[in-house]
């Protein structure tokens, strides 16, 4: 530990005195602290670079302009300022840009295509209507023929003879 | 190094201590233009300095100036803390400083008319001081520190010459480069290595002392 203590620094451990004495270790600090060589070895590395930072400001003229600032904005805007302006100009071009497409979709729709929409319109109907009939007979026409589904209005006049309804009296029959 | 800490601290009195600067930062964020003024006053010279360091162009240090001021009043608003304004400011600089570089190599590799107005513009106004014999040794004194800053690396250089050159803190480096101080002390220490191999440096510092 002595030995150390007793060692000069060398160029390194003068310039890291330099950048940052705090940061030396303890037993370097302690020799600096104590060593009138070393320290005067670092103050001379201070000094050349204090004369050189002096140096270079005497070799800068002096600013001859003055520095203007921009304007700023008014204030008449109020919380439209800064980022909301952007946010309302997008949204009202936002909003113009559907105005617009819908005007032309169905204000200004040509004549031939306002007939495509009415034919379409009628094609939508009777599509209704085919899936209506199917909601009532699901099956197909021959595999309605082949259940009997086909005679239903027979069948049931059948029935009716067969099964008459509730409260008809089997001798009670209509005068003609 | 205690006389370049008094030098900071002797321009920190010249400007108003720490707390006096967050105090007119804090009412130039609030929209005060009065107070950012203020702010103008008190490091313009700094500034204008530390743009000169890096281009050596009276004309375009001037220009770099206005348009770092420009971006620092748009740009205070978002400042968090206001004690770190003069670190914030020297990092617009920085990169203020930076772009001009990179549109100046971009013109010379287009090879556009510009380029050409801007480097015969540097040599004139080195021609244009009243005295000739300090026109002399101004020019010998940039020459040979731009043949040492081009031994560095682009960051040993930021970093000795805002040490050196602009006198901030460690810490102020630290906050305007957006690196660790230890990254810092690193460069500097390559830097202030190559200072001390470096004659021509030595011996211009043996002329001027």
């Amino acid at each position: 530990m002595k030995k150390h203590a007793d060692q000069h620094l060398n160029d390194d451990q003068i310039i890291r005195s330099v950048i940052d004495e705090a940061e030396l270790p303890r037993h370097i600090k302690n020799h600096l602290d104590r060593c009138p060589e070393c320290r005067e070895e670092k103050i001379r590395l201070e000094r050349d670079l204090t004369a050189l930072g002096d140096a270079a400001s005497r070799f800068v003229p002096r600013p001859r302009r003055v520095v203007v600032l921009p304007e700023r904005k008014e204030k008449s805007l109020g919380w439209l300022a800064g980022h909301h302006s952007w946010a309302l100009a997008s949204g009202v071009c936002a909003v113009l840009v559907v105005f617009f497409l819908g005007w032309n979709l169905f204000i200004r729709l040509p004549q031939g295509r306002l007939a495509g929409v009415e034919e379409e319109m009628q094609k939508d109907g009777q599509f209704m209507v085919e899936i209506n009939d199917l909601v009532e007979n699901p099956l197909p026409q021959v595999y309605r023929a082949i259940s009997g589904e086909g005679y239903a209005e027979v069948d049931e006049d059948l029935m009716d003879f067969v099964v008459p309804e509730a409260g008809e009296e089997p001798g009670d029959s209509s005068p003609v | 190094m205690r006389e370049m800490t008094q030098k900071t601290s002797e321009a920190e009195t010249t400007a108003g201590t720490g707390s006096q600067i967050g105090d007119v930062v804090q009412r130039a964020k609030e929209g005060d233009r009065a107070a950012f003024g203020s702010l103008v006053s008190l490091f313009h010279e700094d500034i204008f300095r530390m743009v000169y360091f890096r281009t050596r162009s009276e004309v375009d240090a001037e220009d770099l100036t206005q348009d770092i001021f420009i971006q620092a009043f748009k740009g205070v608003k978002r400042l968090k803390e206001t004690d770190r304004f003069r670190s914030w400011l020297f990092s617009i600089a920085v990169n203020k400083v930076r772009d001009f570089y990179r549109k100046r190599r971009f013109l010379f590799f287009m090879g556009t008319p510009d380029e050409a107005g801007a480097l015969q513009r540097e040599g004139q106004e080195k021609g244009t001081d009243a005295e000739p014999l300090r026109n002399m040794e101004k020019k010998d004194f940039w020459n040979q520190i731009g043949g040492f800053l081009k031994k560095l690396s682009r960051l040993e250089k930021e970093v000795f010459l805002m040490r050196f050159l602009d006198q901030l803190t460690l810490k102020e480096i630290a906050e305007a480069l957006g690196k660790g101080e230890s990254t810092v002390k690193t460069h500097l220490y390559r830097a202030l290595k190559k200072f001390k191999k470096e004659p021509g440096i030595q011996a211009l510092i043996g002329g001027i002392q």
